[in-house]
C-alpha cells in the first residue's frame, strides 16, 4: 500500500532551489534510507513527507492517519520529566493515561535511558534526549514514521535497539523513512536506499562502492564498532576491513596512527 | 485537543515565563489604582492599559517558549497548525482569567468606590477586549511571524502605541474613551460589549494571519 507519494516535487527557499522534480513513493512495510551529502535536500524531503513543508511545485500525497516525526536535533528546555513528557505526548496521540505511561516506560527501558525516566528533559544529554525523541515517535504504532538522522548521539546499545525498533515498526506495516550518513547503518537497516544529490533524486541503490583495506595490526583498534566499517575479517596475522569508498581515508589514517601496516588498499565491487 | 491544551499549559506553568508580565501587571495595578477614590470606570480604564501590555508580553513569551523542534513534533502529531495555535491562544486566555479577576477586584479593595454589578460587567468587558487585542498583537509579534526578538519587541511596542493613540485601528482607544466618559456603567455596557466582540473578531483574524504567515515560511 502506498503511504506517501511525491510527484514532480520541487522546493525553493527564495531563489535557492532545494529540490528539483523529485518523484518518490514510499510503501507500507518499507524502510527507506535517504542518503546524500549535507545540504542535498534529505531533510526537506522528510519535512515534505510529514507536511511540515509545502512543495513549491508538484504534489505530496499522504495516506496515513498516525504520522510520527523525529527531527534532526531534539534539545528540549522543558522542565517536565522524560516520563511526564512522554505521557503528555501519548495523551495527545489519543492513548489512555495508563497506556501512555506503560508504553513510554517500556520504550525508555528498551532504549536504556540513563539517569531514569524522571530526569527533567532539560537535564538530559544529547543522546538521552534523542532516546526520548525516538520514544515519542513510537508511542502509538505509526503508519508513517519519518526520522532525520535518528542514530546521531546514540550509544552502541541504543544504536542496535533503534535498528530493531525500526525493523519491527516496518514489519507491523508502517512506512519508515530516515536519513543517515553511516553506510553500515543504511546497509543493515534499509530495504531501499535513495540518494539525493543537490536536490535531485539521482539513483536508487543498495550500496555505494566499497574499499577493502588489508592491514597488519599493532596497537588495539576496535574496528567492529567503527561507524564506517561494514565488515571485519581476521586472517592469520592480518585484518581485512571493508568500508564505503570515500570513507576509507579516515580509517586508513586511524590505522597508521596506531602503528598498523597497510598491505593493500583496493576497490571492490558493490552489491 | 484537551490533551494538547493540558501539555501546553503544564509546560508554560513549569517554565515560569508568565511571571514577568504578571508581576508587571500587579505592579501597574498597585501604582495606578491603589487608594483611587474617583469613578470605578476610570480605574478600569487604567486596568485596560495594563492588561493590553501584559497580554502582549505574555503571548510573545508563551508562543516563543515552545521549542521549535518540539513545535514540529506537535504539528506532525496534530496535523494542523491552526489547531495548535488555537490551543496556544487558549492557554494564554486561561492565564488572563486570574489577571482579569485581579483587575476587577483590586481597584475595589484598595480604593473607595460605589460598586454595582454593571460596573463589574463593564470592567470585565473592557479588560477582556484589551486582553484579546493584546493577544492578537502578541501573536503577530511572536517568533512564528517575526523571528528576530529585537525587531519583534520594537514592533510590539509600536503596535501598542498605535492602538492606544489611533482611534480607528482597534477597539482599545474607543474602550478607554467610553470608560472615561461621565455616563453610567449601565449605559456603557452595550458599547463595551460590542467593542469586546469586535476584539474577539480581530483576535480570530490575528490567529488566521499568524497561521498563514508561519506556514508560508515552510
Amino acid at each position: 500500500m502506498e503511504v506517501v507519494r511525491l510527484r514532480k516535487v520541487s522546493k525553493r527557499y527564495g531563489r535557492r532551489e532545494i529540490l528539483a522534480d523529485v518523484d518518490l513513493q514510499l510503501n507500507a512495510g518499507e524502510l527507506l534510507a535517504l542518503v546524500g551529502a549535507n545540504g542535498s535536500g534529505k531533510s526537506t524531503v522528510l519535512r515534505l513527507m510529514v507536511g511540515l513543508a509545502r512543495p513549491s511545485a508538484g504534489s505530496v500525497q499522504r495516506n496515513a492517519d498516525v504520522v510520527s516525526y523525529v527531527p534532526d536535533v531534539f534539545t528540549s528546555h522543558d522542565r517536565l520529566s522524560a516520563s511526564a513528557y512522554l505521557r503528555h505526548m501519548g495523551r495527545i496521540r489519543g492513548l489512555s493515561t495508563r497506556t501512555a505511561r506503560d508504553r513510554s516506560l517500556e520504550l525508555l527501558d528498551r532504549l536504556a535511558l540513563s539517569g531514569g525516566a524522571e530526569t527533567p528533559m532539560r537535564k538530559l544529554s544529547k543522546g538521552n534526549a534523542q532516546k526520548v525523541a525516538l520514544a515519542q515517535a513510537l508511542l502509538d504504532p505509526p503508519q508513517l514514521l519519518v526520522l532525520d538522522e535518528p542514530w546521531a548521539g546514540l550509544d552502541a546499545t541504543a544504536h542496535s535497539t533503534l535498528r530493531e525498533l525500526l525493523t519491527e515498526t516496518a514489519e507491523q506495516g508502517a512506512a519508515v523513512a530516515f536519513t543517515e550518513h553511516s553506510a553500515e547503518v543504511v546497509r543493515s537497516t534499509a530495504t531501499r536506499v535513495c540518494e539525493l544529490d543537490h536536490g535531485k533524486l539521482t539513483s536508487l541503490r543498495r550500496e555505494t562502492a566499497l574499499t577493502e583495506l588489508h592491514l597488519i595490526p599493532a596497537a588495539d583498534i576496535d574496528w567492529d564498532h567503527h561507524p564506517d566499517v561494514l565488515e571485519v575479517r581476521r586472517t592469520g596475522a592480518g585484518v581485512t576491513v571493508l568500508l564505503p569508498t570515500g570513507r576509507h581515508d579516515a580509517a586508513l589514517l586511524t590505522a597508521l596512527n596506531h602503528g598498523w601496516s597497510v598491505v593493500s588498499v583496493r576497490r571492490v565491487k558493490s552489491e | 485537543m484537551s490533551a494538547l491544551y493540558r501539555y501546553l499549559l503544564t509546560s508554560v506553568l513549569l517554565s515560569q515565563r508568565y511571571l514577568p508580565p504578571t508581576l508587571i501587571f500587579l505592579a501597574a495595578m498597585a501604582v495606578g489604582t491603589t487608594s483611587d477614590n474617583g469613578p470605578l470606570q476610570s480605574s478600569y480604564s487604567f486596568c485596560v492599559l495594563a492588561m493590553l501590555v501584559c497580554t502582549t508580553w505574555l503571548t510573545v513569551s508563551i508562543v516563543n517558549h515552545e521549542d521549535p523542534t518540539q513545535r514540529k513534533i506537535t504539528l506532525v502529531m496534530i496535523g494542523s497548525s491552526l489547531r495548535v495555535l488555537t490551543m496556544t491562544v487558549a492557554v494564554v486566555i486561561t492565564w488572563c482569567v486570574p489577571l482579569l479577576v485581579i483587575g476587577l477586584v483590586y481597584p475595589i479593595v484598595t480604593g473607595k468606590h460605589v460598586v454595582t454589578a454593571a460596573d463589574l460587567a463593564v470592567g470585565a468587558a473592557a479588560q477582556l477586549g484589551a486582553a484579546m487585542i493584546g493577544i492578537a498583537i502578541g501573536l503577530l509579534c511572536s517568533r512564528l511571524v517575526i523571528p528576530r526578538i529585537g525587531v519583534a519587541m520594537l514592533t510590539a511596542a509600536v503596535a501598542i502605541l498605535a492602538v492606544l493613540l489611533l482611534r480607528w485601528i482597534s477597539p482599545i482607544r474607543p474602550i478607554m474613551t467610553v470608560l472615561s466618559d461621565e455616563k453610567s456603567a449601565a449605559a456603557n455596557a452595550v458599547p463595551l460589549t460590542l467593542l469586546a466582540a469586535l476584539s474577539a473578531i480581530l483576535l480570530a483574524a490575528a490567529v488566521l494571519a499568524t497561521k498563514l504567515l508561519a506556514d508560508r515560511k515552510e
